[in-house]
């Protein structure tokens, strides 16, 4: 299958590979798969004391698709609030990639990725009162 | 394969759209394979529709031949493999496991230990001497999760599906989410082995 162009460029130089540390309490962890395909995504997220995500790192084992969408919402998340980055929606991954039918699911895998860091985020800070 | 030639005039007949794989073998509706049963049927099988019994036919023989000849053999490549096995059986319970979109509960401890199996294969050095033995000791470990995985569905399939032919399968849904989830874990570890294949493959290429 022909990749779309922006779907290459992130798959070729994906931006903000990499780990933090998941127990850092500042840190939400998302850990999504796609058990369809095998595929698994980590992503989190480093938020600071004003609420606004400061850093996004993911790691992806999976098709070009998966890994863009992936690089892509790191971009994205950048210098957003929680609920800003709660509002990123798949259809715009998608659209932004180029993304065929068949790969709509790894879009939905980016967004569910941001859902599960935030909410392990709020999780965590929960905890801690 | 009764109706795959005419009682009467012994002409063979288009193939029907649906047919049960296993049927179409006479296996029994299970993950556990008589293997044996299966590769004598399939070899029966293929004798019976081979095109070049064919070969002095009409065209529409020789086409039918074919299309029974396709079908006999993508029954067999689906029946021989676990993981698409599993998902037949999935698929003839009422569940399609390629359907994208729809939303898996997920089971985060497990993806967590995908994760750390693929960062510590991202990990291994292939320029390095011991890489070869390491990534032995991944596939050994891997395959010895492929053998749980596999005893797991028979198992559970064993315990969701009627033993007599003819009747239709029944699964619970929470037994049925069961299957789903080591269905998964199959997907995974094979997704796996595929890349240890590829990491042991760079490293034959380096060594020329």
């Amino acid at each position: 299958m022909a990749y779309n162009e922006r779907v290459l460029d992130h798959y070729e130089n994906p931006r903000n590979v990499g780990s933090l540390d998941k127990n850092d309490p500042q840190v939400g962890t998302g850990m999504v798969g796609a058990p369809a395909c095998g595929d698994v995504m980590k992503l989190q997220i480093r938020v600071d004391d004003q609420g606004v995500i400061s850093e996004a790192k993911f790691k992806t084992f999976g098709c070009g698709s998966a890994i863009a969408s992936s690089s892509l919402v790191t971009e994205w998340l950048k210098g957003k609030s929680l609920d800003e980055a709660l509002l990123i929606k798949n259809q715009q991954v998608a659209e932004e990639l180029a993304l065929p039918p068949v790969k709509i699911h790894c879009s939905v895998l980016a967004e569910d990725a941001i859902k599960t860091a935030v909410a392990d985020y709020r999780q965590k800070q929960k905890s801690m009162g | 394969m009764d109706t795959a030639f005419c009682p009467t005039c012994q002409v063979i007949q288009p193939t029907t759209g649906n047919v049960d794989y296993f049927r179409l073998f006479s296996l029994q509706f299970s993950f556990s394979l008589a293997v044996e049963q299966l590769e004598e049927n399939y070899q029966s099988l293929q004798r019976q529709f081979h095109p070049d019994r064919f070969a002095s036919r009409s065209a529409t023989e020789r086409r039918l031949s074919l299309e029974h000849v396709t079908r006999i053999n993508q029954a067999y490549q689906t029946i021989r493999d676990p993981l698409l096995r599993s998902e037949y059986l999935l698929e003839r319970l009422g569940y399609r496991v390629a359907d994208p979109g729809q939303s898996e509960p997920q089971d985060p401890a497990f993806l967590m230990e995908v994760m750390e199996q693929r960062e510590a294969l991202e990990a291994v050095d292939l320029s390095a001497a011991g890489a070869a033995q390491q990534l032995g000791r991944m596939r050994e470990e891997t395959e010895r999760c492929l053998e749980q995985d596999e005893a797991q569905l028979a198992r559970l399939f064993a315990s969701c599906l009627p033993a007599e032919a003819g009747r239709e399968a029944v699964c619970a849904p929470e037994l049925r989410q069961q299957i789903v989830r080591v269905n998964h874990r199959l997907r995974y570890h094979r997704r796996f082995l595929e890349a240890l294949d590829q990491a042991e493959e760079n490293i034959s290429e380096q060594g020329v």
